[in-house]
């Protein structure tokens, strides 16, 4: 299961790589609305050449995971590519917002902690843009992922030089997020408890079990004081005619063994917060959850969207509402 | 008879040969060349919207809605793309154009072009199975013949999108010159691509090409023409089909668990001679064999969930 769960990892780099050769990403000035155009901008200005960077690299130390990522990349369609661009806009602009709205004062430190970090290099585009404001930045995911990953890190020279440069805060972890203890020990031995974390889960638990992801929240939110949690996941829906999340739970069970346990319980944007309001003390702030489609009618401009239409000739308006529709972006702000 | 064998083989799903496909391609098109760009059709009449190279699922609307042997058939176009049996579903129903002429009217849908091809899915499935492009240039050499309207009983407009700016008359129609690759704009272009909506006047799609129209442009279109329904596909709906404007516009949906991940039914709609409509609804099957078997479809070469 570690390792079916692991190869999703190249699906979700496949999708990235795509998006960027595809000219999704990164984003053109004024594609979202609000006032963090700018710092998105930033965020993105070097994304595809580390990510280029990052899979040059991993041909020589993968070839199996390179081929498989290369096949994944062939011809995708519009709407995959569409997706990949809300969910990584979706998640980034999550995170600025907390930064911008809760930790004005350019002084106050911060940390991330990326669960099931896999390829992802959000680390270097935060360190980058946010600097010493970072105090610790973590990827944690399956020892074998963690060790792939710190092979490309230091043989690229790019990279490694990045790397280098962010050493005393970028921090990779190997663990388990079932085993909570030690999962909380090491986050402990390596973060202040004090100060204000950013929580990632990216496609991360929906493929956990509904007790061990409850565990995983609930233990966070109770150690730090001061966060917040942005979570991306699919959702199977609520509608009694709607049928999407029983297919592509036996979709992702056939055609490769996947499962995903919490879909067709958290399966709704009223209940897939559920897990985040814990029934203490907790000072909860808020609980802000959209499906993507609600994401991309009310923060991407008309005119993004227009350009993002018109890349691969999108035809199948229809089709991206429904699949949209069940991917949610949460985000959750607590103070203890 | 060579035809026979052939469809027997598509039905299973089963390779054909590159001369047979170029054989199946070049009698079409002659066949085709000399049929209208609106097509008359008579009740009683099977409507069925987009296929999208689901070919099981073809063989099940077939199925339910009585079969070619004993029933007329218009199909709305969209037979190509995103399914993995593009080319068998295509193949499978010219070979039922040529063996029943007049039995089954074949208009040409957005996805039957050069151009969409490349993107989704067709031209894919064609490298993958012959290993070379040859078969989908045959084959998009017959989607430029295909006919751009039906009008069932000089009542009912069939067309793959819907209307266009540039169309007051049907008569307006027959006169375009179809037999090329779709334009990015003009008449036969919107007629392929546009959709309906609650919009108070012609507005730009979202999609790049066509136009969306409200009920005021379909009014309009059914009192010039004088008949009383315009009947469509092209837009993937839940329920399988869709009327609006008080009737006047029906979107038909023939694509089960479209993409096998939307989780819709598919409709097919039957216009009886008096005009009355019935629909019938059919929902995906797990493919089978000859023997009852499920079939996997073809691995799967793209992604298609976001991980």
């Amino acid at each position: 299961m570690e390792r079916i769960i692991q190869q999703t990892d190249s699906d979700a780099f496949a999708s990235k790589l795509c998006a960027i050769n595809y000219k999704y990403l990164p984003p053109t000035p004024c594609a979202i609305t609000g006032t963090i155009d700018d710092d998105l901008q930033s965020l993105y200005q070097n994304i595809a050449t580390l990510h280029i960077d990052y899979y040059h690299n991993l041909k020589e130390e993968n070839r199996n995971v390179y081929g498989k990522i290369n096949k994944l990349m062939r011809n995708p369609f519009p709407v995959m590519n569409y997706g990949t661009y809300l969910r990584t806009m979706a998640i980034d602009s999550s995170i600025i917002n907390y930064i911008n709205n809760e930790l004005p004062l350019k002084e106050t430190k911060f940390q991330i902690v990326n669960f099931g970090s896999g390829s992802d290099l959000r680390f270097i585009q935060y360190l980058e843009k946010f600097n010493k404001r970072i105090s610790k930045f973590i990827d944690l995911d399956f020892k074998d992922a963690i060790n792939l990953k710190k092979k490309i890190l230091s043989k690229s020279n790019l990279l490694n030089q990045l790397v280098t440069k962010y050493n005393d805060q970028f921090i990779m972890l190997e663990g388990d997020l079932k085993d909570i203890t030690t999962t909380m020990k090491q986050l402990v031995q390596n973060l202040d408890l004090t100060i204000p974390t950013i929580f990632i889960t990216e496609c991360v638990l929906c493929y956990m079990t509904q007790i061990d992801s409850q565990n995983l929240i609930t233990k966070i939110m109770n150690n730090f004081q001061k966060g917040v949690w942005v979570s991306y996941d699919p959702i199977g829906g609520s509608n009694p005619n709607d049928k999407f999340g029983i297919i592509m739970k036996r979709n992702l069970l056939e055609s490769r063994n996947l499962d995903m346990p919490t879909l067709l319980i958290y399966n709704s944007k009223s209940n897939y917060p559920d897990r985040w309001n814990l029934d203490n003390n907790n000072n909860s702030a808020s609980i802000d959850i959209r499906d993507m489609w609600d994401f991309v009618s009310q923060s991407i401009t008309d005119k993004e969207q227009k350009r993002l239409r018109s890349l691969q000739f999108l035809d199948e308006i229809e089709e991206l509402k429904i699949m949209q529709s069940h991917y949610v972006i949460l985000n959750t702000a607590w103070n203890i | 008879m060579q035809i026979d064998r052939t469809i027997s083989l598509l039905k299973q799903g089963k390779h054909i040969t590159e001369d047979a496909v170029y054989a199946l391609c070049l009698k079409s098109q002659e066949l085709l060349m000399t049929e209208a760009n609106v097509t008359h059709v008579d009740t009683p009449v099977t409507i069925c919207g987009d296929i999208h190279g689901q070919l099981h699922d073809l063989l099940t609307l077939f199925d339910k809605s009585g079969g070619v042997e004993k029933t007329r058939y218009v199909f709305l176009g969209d037979f190509v793309d995103r399914g993995f049996y593009s080319l068998e579903s295509f193949l499978l129903l010219i070979c039922y154009k040529l063996k029943y002429p007049d039995r089954i009217t074949l208009i040409r849908g957005n996805h039957e072009t050069r151009q969409i091809t490349k993107v989704y899915g067709f031209y894919d499935e064609i490298m993958r199975k012959y290993g070379n492009s040859n078969v989908w240039r045959y084959c998009c050499e017959v989607f430029d013949y295909l006919s751009l309207g039906a009008i069932i009983n000089n009542n009912i407009f069939c067309v793959h999108g819907g209307l266009s700016p540039d169309v007051n008359t049907i008569e307006e129609i027959r006169a375009i010159d179809r037999k090329q690759e779709v334009p990015h704009e003009g008449a036969m272009c919107d007629l392929l691509w546009s959709d309906p909506d609650d919009v108070e006047k012609w507005s730009l799609s979202p999609r790049g090409a066509g136009f969306v129209f409200g009920q005021n442009e379909v009014n309009q279109f059914l009192h010039t023409n004088k008949v009383e329904l315009i009947a469509r596909a092209h837009q993937l709906v839940m329920e399988g089909y869709k009327e609006m404007f008080d009737g006047g516009l029906v979107t038909v949906w023939s694509a089960p668990n479209y993409c096998y991940r939307c989780g819709n039914v598919a409709a097919v709609l039957r216009i009886e001679d008096d005009l009355q409509r019935n629909y019938t609804i059919f929902d995906a099957v797990q493919p089978q064999d000859g023997v009852g078997n499920a079939i996997i479809p073809t691995k799967k070469s793209q992604m298609d969930y976001f991980l």
